[in-house]
């Protein structure tokens, strides 16, 4: 489903992406964990070209994308078929939640707006807001947007999800309603791509989990596995210095 | 006649004067629709970083800002004709200057003008869109045209619009200055009608409260156009 080779990133002279492979089979759920700086936005970005790889080969579903030879078709067919999910969950502030739903079926897919609106209220439904089509992203709670946030990027019916820290700008007692949502869309078989700092949330859900440090992806394993013995020491300090932390919550 | 004002002579004198108020608002409005073009073409050019006409409207945008209006008028009321003379020349074509109005000229100056001012203005009012929507617009596949027309610019505008209404304001008022090219707009007619009477006083008050006047019609009309804007897109959506 998705094949990343040698992937490089740089901006200006800043090497921020040091040579990643990475491959995902279709349906698995990966989450990547990491810490900050360490470079795990820009890979999921690159993946849907909202940056421009340095370097390297991309290959999502029958797309394969050469970073020296991106054309404008393969570029927006790649944006097509993934959903990009962002921290600051990113509405479109002029549309209603509907609309934001609808807007890409209307104007990239040209689907009848008719049409594009039963979509987008099953959409809507399925994240648990059939009620609040007609709300402007201003009317509606951080948990509220992220989960509109999240049926506009299944609208398209995307082969793979991508989700940047989706529940890191949320009030804790609105995580959980947004965890459910991802979820269900990870245990329905779509192929899922998840950086998070919810380990416990990333453990569950995951079939497998990557850590990143500086650029590079240090250790990967299965989600039993990873927690129980992380192997490589950086994963181990990490892994140690937040369950000490959810240690002082409880 | 008692007192400093003859004010018979000033209500007597508002009709010629107010003839003048179509040619004062058609040079506003003709500037500001092609002004808006040009700001918004500016805009997108320093946005997207286009090479060398980013350099140009550089220039353009400096030397306007640079430079007097009534400079600018002087400018392409001679400079226009010369140009077109040019034109004929080297082209055989056979365009009669003196059948060129002198409005003409006016509307290019005042066009340019109001060009470079709202090329800043449409400019921040874009950039003032989350770059977070625009990526979101990218993520879903809408091209950059698509983003532009459905998501940036209906946003920017509505940023943009306290700015933009000002700028026509301004503009109306910086019509007193194409009476220089002897058009006849509501200082040009007053100028003709003071001649006569020699009666400069009463003559540019009234033309001071026509301006005041359509000033602040105008102002009303924004107002309501911004509250329109405002009301929508708060909440639910009615309906
Ligand atoms: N557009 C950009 N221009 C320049 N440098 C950038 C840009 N985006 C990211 N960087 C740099 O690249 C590095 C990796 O950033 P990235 O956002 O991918 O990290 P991250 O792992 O997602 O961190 P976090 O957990 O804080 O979100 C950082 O040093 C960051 O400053
Ligand atoms: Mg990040």
């Amino acid at each position: 489903m998705v094949k990343i080779t040698n992937l490089q990133k740089y901006f200006k002279r800043h090497h921020v992406l040091k040579g990643i492979n990475l491959a995902i089979k279709e349906g698995e759920t990966v989450a990547i964990i990491g810490p900050s700086g360490s470079g795990k936005s820009t890979l999921l970005r690159c993946m849907n070209l909202l940056e421009r790889p340095s370097e390297g080969t991309i290959q999502i579903g029958d797309t394969t994308l050469e970073a020296h030879h991106i054309d404008k078709m393969s570029l927006l067919q790649v944006r097509r078929s993934t959903g990009m999910v962002f921290q600051n969950y990113n509405l479109f502030a002029n549309k209603t939640s509907l609309e934001n739903i609808t807007e890409a079926l209307i104007t990239v897919k040209k689907i009848e707006k008719g049409e594009a609106e039963k979509i987008g209220y099953a959409l809507l439904n399925t994240v648990g807001l059939g009620d609040k089509g007609n709300h402007y992203p201003s009317g509606l709670s951080g948990g509220q947007q992220q989960r509109v946030a999240i049926a506009r990027a299944l609208a398209l019916n995307p082969k793979l999800m991508l989700f940047d820290e989706p529940t890191s700008a949320l009030d804790p007692e609105l995580v959980q309603e947004v965890l459910q949502v991802i979820r269900n869309i990870a245990n329905g078989g779509l192929t899922t791509i998840i950086v998070t700092h919810e380990l416990e949330f990333a453990r569950d859900i995951a079939d497998r989990i990557i850590f990143m440090d500086e650029g590079l992806i240090i250790e990967e394993n299965n989600a039993k596995d990873f927690f129980v013995s992380p192997q490589h020491p950086r994963t181990r300090k990490f892994i140690e210095k937040f369950t000490q932390q959810s240690l002082y919550y409880i | 006649m008692t007192g400093i004002l003859d004010f018979s002579y000033m209500i007597e004198s508002v009709p010629a004067i107010a003839k003048g108020i179509p040619i004062s608002l058609s040079i506003a409005l003709i500037a500001f629709i092609f002004g808006m073009g040009i700001g918004l073409a500016g805009a997108l050019v320093k946005i997207y970083n286009i090479p060398l006409l980013k350099q140009i409207f550089g220039v353009y945008v400096s030397f306007i800002r640079g430079t007097p209006l009534l400079v600018q008028i002087f400018l392409s009321y001679y400079g226009i004709p010369l140009i077109i003379r040019q034109f004929n020349y080297l082209y055989g074509t056979d365009i009669n200057i003196a059948f060129i109005p002198a409005i003409y000229f006016i509307y290019v100056a005042f066009a340019l003008n109001a060009g470079a001012y709202l090329t800043e203005t449409i400019r921040s009012a874009i950039l003032s869109v989350e770059k977070g929507q625009v990526e979101a617009s990218y993520s879903v596949g809408m091209t950059t045209f698509q983003s532009l027309k459905r998501i940036i610019l209906p946003q920017a505008l509505k940023v943009g619009l306290p700015n933009i209404g000002n700028h026509f304001i301004a503009l109306l008022k910086d019509t007193s200055l194409a009476f220089a090219a002897s058009v006849p707009e509501i200082i040009g007619m007053a100028k003709i009608i003071a001649g006569r009477t020699s009666q400069f006083f009463e003559v540019y008050i009234v033309a001071a409260l026509l301006y005041w006047i359509i000033c602040i019609v105008l102002e009303r009309i924004m107002n309501l156009f911004e509250m329109r804007l405002r009301k929508s897109e708060k909440g639910v959506r009615n309906g």
